[in-house]
Parts: structure tokens; C-alpha cells; sequence
């Protein structure tokens, strides 16, 4: 029984760092309709950039530094580049993503290639008598967790909040749901499609920089460090449904312990560890053939 | 109040429009006849500001408007209800309706008192939204595209409203609506007019009840104003008889 | 640019005949001189046949995505079946190559049929991500069960492909070494398919996919069976990915999980949207492209100040992806006809100006030329 809620817990934590690539993903996708291919580069990107900084600054001022630029970043490429084919069939518009995908990676490799960099976790810091981030590891009950993981976790749920609230209640958030929805009716009300759609990617751009400076502390910084999580990113944001913040982190978290408990208890001889990624896809096809759009997805009114 | 002067539209290749010109005089309902693919919607998709005409003028109060956006057009004062209604079908009929009021409060409040200001004017607005359209406060929270047809069809013309337009544009509302809710709707749409004496540019198929409540009418043909005259004159025009009054 | 009913049967095969004769030299050229443009060496001939495979795998896909609009990142799936088939039922079992490439290209189709089945109830960016996860699984499950694909290390198959078969020396007295023998059969191959193809597209069951694709509701209105369609359409585009393996197999000679991962996947949907979606011609294009587009940084490096360094050459791809997604909406094949359309337009201006007759006045637009909603003049 121990075991099992350490290959729960363990993989609650892994699975809150594919929930945050999916909520990236997930945002771009209620703004814009369209999957990004190119979520996990820009990350990348960003996290590399924070590296940079790190040479010469402190955490905690870097932080906040990179998360605007990689806004900036965000919006850039929606102005320069997705605007160009606003309006174009959906396919073409994730070719454009394929192609920032390989500009990212191919940059960041003949920049910042080489040898794989480590880069630091977060530092401690104290709210009010609570530890946040920082060294060693905390026991609940029979399992042991790592501070760095629990504070992914918690950092995970609090933005998917932060998302959700944003969305649901200010004006700008449904400006963007409404622009995402019917651009034609939402310029009739006056509201700028265009500055929603770089608001969307700048946001989005934000919270998968997180996500990466969250990450690389636990997988070596590297240019193809994102492109597997990216695909559990998808199949995470696609399990919760694509136009629910809560679904990705949801999505993420049932990813990342599927993927533990399959590796741990299937029978080895024709399942085991080697097939946790079959099984896991496995799952979420089941999944979705029930809900056709993921478990939080709302996407089924058509009208003829 | 809106004067449009030999306004050519195109779509790519295909042109739409050769030439229109028409006058909405200021609180007047005026109406636009004529046949599937006249040019109808067109019209007052050329003067809100979602197609960019190829040629002519297009003046709202004094002001040139053809060379606006869509976004920048509405905060002047005009709304225009689409074809079909385009709802934001997914989101409750509340949420549209604060969209409709968009153009009024959206960007940074300067200060507490006009964000303050801002809520009640958008409070009235939404009062009287709902007492034109009793139904729609019953279905506040219902999701937009489960209403009736003309139930969107008022949820469209209230989101249009919310923004306190003076000159509104309606593109056929009494499409695909039952002859007694349309009837209901052309009520509400004269007693907007009358009482608030809101100016109202009306494109419709459905020539008897436009002319009904309309001042002027006119008739467009292939892009091009066939007739152009007082509503009553063009009920008793043979040519209006024949081929839009099934008389 | 739609004809309704299939082309006559004349022109199909005099399209096949042109096309072969056009393509026949390509293996052969290497006896022109040295530095002659159109020599090419043993490696171009490798390149051809591989587009021809390619093709093959994108004309397939194209139907499936573009014809009848749902998005499959699985086929690089349905190509490993068809190469492993291929090369098991040959190593394995010693059977003749040709039945080999005919059986994958059979079970790929069947388990596409199985796949569609499923696929029903997904739409759009989760049929997609779906099908990817089809991807990702392939070469687990290859290196999985071992017993039967001989795991990790793969299958070597080289020693088993026939060099041309006796009857070619029998009757033509010519000896073809084994690349170019490979070359006319995937030439040959992919002749059947394009014409089995474009047969397909203008048929009945061609313009019910693309009724589907339009409006499920309104086909379904109509009377087409939108279920049977659909599958049918998923069993066809892996039929076709399962030939294009099989051929593989015989082309490279060696199959292994990781020459189907992913990757290939993402590359047969590029290839199909760059070169032209619901387009036989834009398939071709775009396979093309996928082969020889690699080469072009080297190339460009010949005009003086334009070379990039060779590491960038990734960052040049996804550029020339983007502006090419700019730029040509439509695809390669979307460009093409506008240059068709522009000169003939181009054409019928010269001819004016000769016969100064009164002309007709109309432009190259032909009816309704499939106005889109979203044509860039329609909307601010």
C-alpha cells in the first residue's frame, strides 16, 4: 500500500508539470483554435534566456524578468506570424507552429547546444511560516515529497485558479472567450480580435515559461528538453478537454500517475514499464471515445 | 444621419454592390427590399465596417466611416445585428448581452467614480434590455445556443442594444422565425424606434411587415436601388406588389 | 478545375504512359556526361524512388485529411505495418516480394478500417492528438513483442530482395542492377496509385467524402452514410500508407522501430498541406518537396552572401514552412493553378490584342471559383 501511494504521489508530481504545459497549450487553443506545436520550444526558449540571466542576476529577479519577456515573446509571434494566416484552415496554421518549432529548437541548439546545462531549482522562500520551494523533502504520511515537486504541484492548481477566475469573470476574459468562439460577432462589439489573439498567445507563452523554469531544475537544460513532455502536454490537454484550464491540470495529473501505476503493475512479460506510454494513450482513447471532447470539454454545440 | 454615396463592395472577384447610394434620415426606420443575393446584407456589411467598400462614401453623422474598422465603428454609436444572429452560442445569454456592452466599458476605468458610473449606466442598459425582452431575463443563465429561435433572435437584438446605439442595423430578423414571434419581434423593433427614437436601417425579405413599420423604403436589384420611395407609396407601387407583396 | 465522372480511360493511361516516359531516364542518365544539369547519379535515383514512395503515403493521406477532412497523425503507424509485414512474410517466410508489398498494403488497410471505427466519435484536434498517440505507441509496441519483430535490432531484409526478376533480362536483354530495378518498381507503383487515385477522388465515393467533409449534417441529409465513409476513407489512406511500406522495405532494406516514430507522421501531414490539400497534384508536389527541400540550403549557398551556416539549416525549413503557409495558402499545388489561371488569363489578353475583336471581358475567374469564406478580399 505504501508503494502505491509513493507511485501516486511521485506521479501526481511529474503529472502537475505536464498539466502546466498543457494549460500553455490549452490557452492558445480557447483563444485562437489552434493546437501549438510549438508550446514546448517556446519554453525551451525561454527557460535558455532565464539561464542567461541567471548568469548575472538572482532567482527571484530573473523571474519575474523572463515570465515578461516570454509575454512579449508570446505576443511577437501572434502579431508577426500567426497574423499573417489568420483566417487560413486550421491545418496551415499548425504547419506555422511546426515551423516555429523547428526555428525554435534549431536557435536555441546553435546558441545554447552542447553540453546539457544544469539549472538551479528555485530557492526557498518562506510565506508566512510556510516553506515554499527549496532543498529536501517533506513526509506525508508513508510517502516522501520532494519540496520542489510539491511547490510544482501547488503552483499548478494555483494558476489553472488564477485561469479559470480570469476567464469565467473579467471582461477581457470573456472578450477572449467570446473572440475565440465568433470573431466576426466579437468585432461587433468592438473588441479587438487581434489584440485578443496576442493577449492569448502572450499568456500563454507566460505560463509555459514557467512551466519550463519549473522543469528544468529536474531533467538536465537542454534544446530537446521539452519535446517529450510537450507530447504528454498534448495528450494531458486533450484528456481534460482542450478548452478547459482545469482539464489540462486534471489531464496531466491522471497522465502522470497512469503512467506510474501502469509501469509499476502490469504484468512485465507483455506490458510493464516498456509500454507505460501505450497503455497511458490507451487510457485516454477509452477516455475520449466516452467524451468525445475530454472530461471537462465543452465543444459539442454545433448548430447546422 | 447615414448617407451612403455610390458605394461599390466587392468579395474578391465578385462584385456585390455597383453603386449604392442611400439616406437614413435621423430617427426614422428605413428598410432595404429585395431578393436573395440583392446586395442586402452586404449593405450594412459595408457600412459597419466588415467589408472595406472598393469605391464611394459611407458618412455616419457627418463623419466618413468606410475607411474604419468594425471595432472602431461601433463605439460611435451603431451596432449591427447579422444575419442569422451570430450569438456567442456557447456563453449564457447574459455573458452575450455584456458583451454587447463591450465597446462601452471596456479599457481602463480612470478612477473608482467612472468605473462606478460605468456599472450603473450598464445596469440601466441591461434593465431596459430585459423589459423590452421579459424572456431573456427568465434564461439568463441559459447557454445561448439552447434558446429558441426567437429567443436568439431577441437575445441578438437586446446584445445589440446594450451598447445604446443610436442608428442600429438589422440583417433579416425574421429569418426562419415562426409568423407570430416575427410579428412579436417587428412590434418590439417600432417601439424601439418610437420611444427611444432610435434610428433603425432594416433589411428584410419579408417586404409586408417591413413596410409596415418603415418610413422609406428601398428596393435593391442585382446591386443596384431599384426604387427608392416613402413606405406607403411603395406598398401601393405595382412593381413592389408584384414581385415582393405577392400581390 | 472539377470534372464530374472519372477522366476516360484513354487519357489515364496516356497520363501513365507520359509520365513513365518522362521519369524512365532518370536511372540511366548517369551515362550523359559528367556536369550535365539532368545527370543523375546512383543517389538521385535513391532520392526518386523515395518521393515516389512518399507519394504514395501522401496521395493516401490526402484523402483521408484532405478530401474528406479528418486529420490523422497515426500513419506513420500504417506505414510500419505494411514494411514490417513486408519484411517478415520475406525473411521470415521467404515469400515473393510482390505478394509481401500487396499483403501489407491489405492488413494496413484492415487495421485502418479498425482504427476508423473508433475515429467516428473524435473530431478535429482530438482525432489528431488521438492518431499521434497511435504514432508514439508503434515503436513501443514493435520493440515490444520481439518475437515476432525481432525487437530493437530490426529486420534486415537486403539479402532477400530479388534483383530484377529473370523475365526483365528474358525479354527487354537488359540487366538492371537492383536500385534501378527498385526504382522502376516504385515508379511503377506509384503510377497504379495515383491513377487508382484520381479514379477514387472523381467518383462516387470521392465526392461523398468530400460532402462529408463539408457538412457531416448535410450529407447525412442527403443520404450518404457517414459512418461507412469515414472508415472506408481511414481504410483506404492506410491501405495506401501499407503499400508505400512495403515498397520501403524493398527501397531501404531494413526496417526498425525507430524508422516509423512519430516524426514521419508529422512529416506526411506537412507534406500534404504544403504541396495541397485535396489535391492529387499537391500530394505529388509535396512529397517531392519533403525529399529534395533538405537540399536546398547547400544549394542557395551557391548564390554569393545568401549561405547560412549549416547549422541553421533547421531555422531556414521552418522559415520556408512558415512563408510558404503565407504565401501559398493553398499549397504548391494552390500555386500552380494560379499560374495556370494567370496565364491563361495572360493568353486570352495576348490573343485580344492580336484579333482585336471584341473580347468577352472576363477575367480568368471561373465560376463561383470556389469562393472560400475565407478569401482575403472578403474580410477587413
Amino acid at each position: 500500500m505504501d508503494e502505491f501511494l509513493q507511485q501516486v504521489v511521485t506521479g501526481l508530481a511529474t503529472g502537475s508539470v505536464y498539466g502546466l504545459l498543457a494549460l500553455a497549450i490549452v490557452l492558445i487553443y480557447r483563444t485562437t483554435n489552434v493546437l501549438n506545436f510549438a508550446q514546448g520550444e517556446m519554453a525551451m526558449f525561454t527557460t535558455f534566456v532565464a539561464w542567461t540571466v541567471l548568469q548575472r542576476g538572482e532567482y527571484w529577479l530573473m523571474f519575474p524578468l523572463v515570465l515578461l519577456m516570454a509575454a512579449a515573446m508570446g505576443g511577437f509571434i501572434e502579431l508577426v506570424i500567426i497574423r499573417r494566416v489568420e483566417g487560413a484552415p486550421v491545418l496551415n496554421i499548425i504547419i506555422v507552429t511546426l515551423g516555429l518549432f523547428a526555428i525554435l529548437n534549431n536557435v536555441a541548439t546553435w546558441r545554447w547546444g552542447g553540453i546539457p546545462k544544469g539549472f538551479p531549482a528555485p530557492p526557498e522562500i518562506q510565506v508566512t511560516g510556510v516553506k515554499f520551494f527549496g532543498e529536501g523533502a517533506l513526509d506525508i504520511g508513508p510517502t516522501v515529497v520532494s519540496y520542489h515537486d510539491l511547490t510544482i504541484l501547488v503552483f499548478a492548481v494555483a494558476i489553472m485558479a488564477a485561469l479559470y477566475l480570469f476567464f469565467q469573470y473579467t471582461p477581457l476574459g470573456l472578450a477572449m472567450r467570446a473572440t475565440a468562439q465568433n470573431p466576426i460577432a466579437s468585432r461587433l462589439m468592438g473588441i479587438r480580435v487581434g489584440r485578443m489573439l496576442a493577449v492569448g498567445w502572450a499568456l500563454s507563452a507566460t505560463v509555459g515559461a514557467v512551466a519550463g523554469l519549473l522543469i528544468a531544475p529536474l531533467i538536465l537544460l537542454q534544446p530537446p528538453m521539452m519535446m517529450g513532455v510537450l507530447l504528454y502536454a498534448f495528450a494531458a490537454a486533450v484528456l481534460g478537454g482542450l478548452d478547459s484550464p482545469v482539464g489540462a491540470i486534471v489531464g496531466g495529473l491522471i497522465i502522470g500517475v497512469s503512467e506510474n501505476l501502469v509501469g509499476t503493475y502490469t504484468p512485465k512479460e507483455w506490458l510493464g514499464p516498456d509500454m507505460k506510454l501505450t497503455v497511458t494513450l490507451l487510457i485516454i482513447v477509452v477516455v475520449l471515445l466516452i467524451r468525445p471532447t475530454g472530461i471537462f470539454g465543452r465543444r459539442a454545440l454545433r448548430r447546422v | 444621419m447615414l448617407k451612403l454615396r455610390e458605394v461599390v463592395a466587392a468579395y474578391g472577384p465578385i462584385v456585390a454592390l455597383h453603386g449604392v447610394s442611400l439616406e437614413v434620415p435621423e430617427g426614422s426606420i428605413v428598410t432595404v427590399l429585395g431578393a436573395n443575393g440583392a446586395g442586402k446584407s452586404t449593405t450594412l456589411r459595408a457600412i459597419s465596417g466588415l467589408l472595406r467598400p472598393r469605391e464611394g462614401s459611407i458618412e455616419f453623422e457627418g463623419q466618413r466611416i468606410d475607411r474604419l474598422s468594425a471595432e472602431q465603428i461601433v463605439s460611435l454609436g451603431m451596432s449591427h445585428i447579422p444575419e442569422g444572429r451570430q450569438l456567442f452560442s456557447e456563453l449564457t445569454v447574459l455573458e452575450n448581452l455584456r458583451l454587447g456592452a463591450y465597446s462601452r466599458f471596456a479599457g481602463m476605468a480612470s478612477g473608482i467614480r467612472e468605473y462606478r458610473q460605468r456599472r450603473r449606466d450598464f445596469e440601466a442598459a441591461l434593465k431596459q434590455v430585459l423589459e423590452y425582452f421579459p424572456i431573456l431575463a427568465e434564461r439568463k443563465n441559459q447557454v445561448a445556443g439552447t434558446l429558441s429561435g426567437g429567443e436568439q433572435q431577441m437575445l441578438a437584438m437586446g446584445r445589440g442594444l446594450m451598447a445604446r446605439p443610436r442608428l442600429l442595423l438589422l440583417d433579416e430578423p425574421s429569418m426562419g422565425l415562426a409568423p407570430m414571434v416575427t410579428r412579436e419581434i417587428f412590434e418590439i423593433i417600432h417601439t424601439i424606434n418610437r420611444t427611444q427614437g432610435v434610428t433603425i436601417l432594416l433589411v428584410e425579405q419579408n417586404a409586408n411587415l417591413a413596410l409596415e413599420i418603415a418610413h422609406y423604403g428601398y428596393v435593391l436589384e442585382t446591386g443596384r436601388i431599384a426604387l427608392a420611395d416613402t413606405s406607403e407609396n411603395l406598398r401601393k407601387s405595382e412593381a413592389v406588389q408584384r414581385s415582393y407583396l405577392g400581390q | 478545375m472539377r470534372r464530374l465522372g472519372p477522366p476516360p480511360t484513354a487519357k489515364l493511361i496516356a497520363f501513365a504512359i507520359l509520365a513513365f516516359f518522362l521519369l524512365w531516364w532518370v536511372p540511366f542518365s548517369h551515362v550523359l556526361p559528367d556536369g550535365f544539369p539532368l545527370r543523375f547519379g546512383t543517389y538521385r535515383t535513391f532520392q526518386a524512388s523515395m518521393i515516389a514512395m512518399w507519394a504514395i503515403v501522401a496521395l493516401g493521406l490526402n484523402i483521408l485529411t484532405g478530401y474528406n477532412g479528418q486529420i490523422s497523425l497515426g500513419h506513420s503507424a500504417f506505414v510500419a505495418i505494411g514494411g514490417y509485414t513486408a519484411a517478415i512474410l520475406m525473411v521470415d517466410y521467404g515469400w515473393p516480394f510482390w505478394s509481401t508489398i500487396i499483403l501489407g498494403g491489405a492488413i494496413a488497410g484492415t487495421v485502418g478500417f479498425l482504427i476508423g471505427i473508433p475515429a467516428l466519435r473524435l473530431t478535429g484536434p482530438y482525432l489528431a492528438i488521438a492518431t499521434l498517440g497511435l504514432a508514439l505507441a508503434t515503436p513501443q509496441i514493435l520493440k515490444k513483442y520481439d518475437g515476432l519483430t525481432h525487437g530493437t535490432q530490426g529486420i534486415n531484409v537486403r539479402p532477400e530482395v530479388p534483383a530484377a526478376p529473370g523475365f526483365i533480362e528474358d525479354w527487354f536483354g537488359i540487366s538492371l542492377s537492383n536500385d534501378v530495378w527498385i526504382y522502376f518498381l516504385a515508379l511503377f507503383i506509384a503510377l497504379i496509385m495515383t491513377i487508382l487515385a484520381i479514379n477514387i477522388v472523381r467518383s462516387r465515393i470521392g465526392r461523398a467524402f468530400v460532402a462529408i467533409r463539408d457538412s457531416e449534417i448535410a450529407a447525412q441529409a442527403m443520404g450518404i452514410s457517414v459512418p461507412r465513409y469515414k472508415t472506408m476513407a481511414f481504410a483506404i489512406s492506410a491501405f495506401y500508407a501499407g503499400i508505400a511500406g512495403g515498397t520501403y522495405a524493398q527501397l531501404v532494406g531494413y526496417v526498425s522501430p525507430e524508422s516509423f516514430n512519430f516524426l514521419l507522421s508529422i512529416n506526411f501531414l506537412t507534406t500534404i498541406v504544403v504541396g495541397g490539400l485535396a489535391s492529387i497534384l499537391g500530394s505529388i508536389l509535396g512529397a517531392t518537396g519533403l525529399i529534395l527541400v533538405p537540399e536546398l540550403p547547400g544549394f542557395v549557398g551557391f548564390i554569393p552572401g545568401a549561405g547560412l551556416p549549416a547549422e541553421l539549416s533547421w531555422a531556414f525549413y521552418g522559415g520556408a514552412l512558415i512563408l510558404v503557409m503565407i504565401f501559398a495558402p493553398y499549397g504548391l499545388a494552390g500555386l500552380f493553378h494560379r499560374l495556370v489561371r494567370l496565364s491563361r488569363a495572360y493568353g486570352r489578353r495576348l490573343e485580344a490584342l492580336v484579333v482585336r475583336s471584341p473580347s468577352s471581358g472576363q477575367t480568368g475567374a471561373g465560376p463561383a471559383d470556389r469562393f472560400p469564406q475565407n478569401h482575403p478580399d472578403a474580410e477587413r
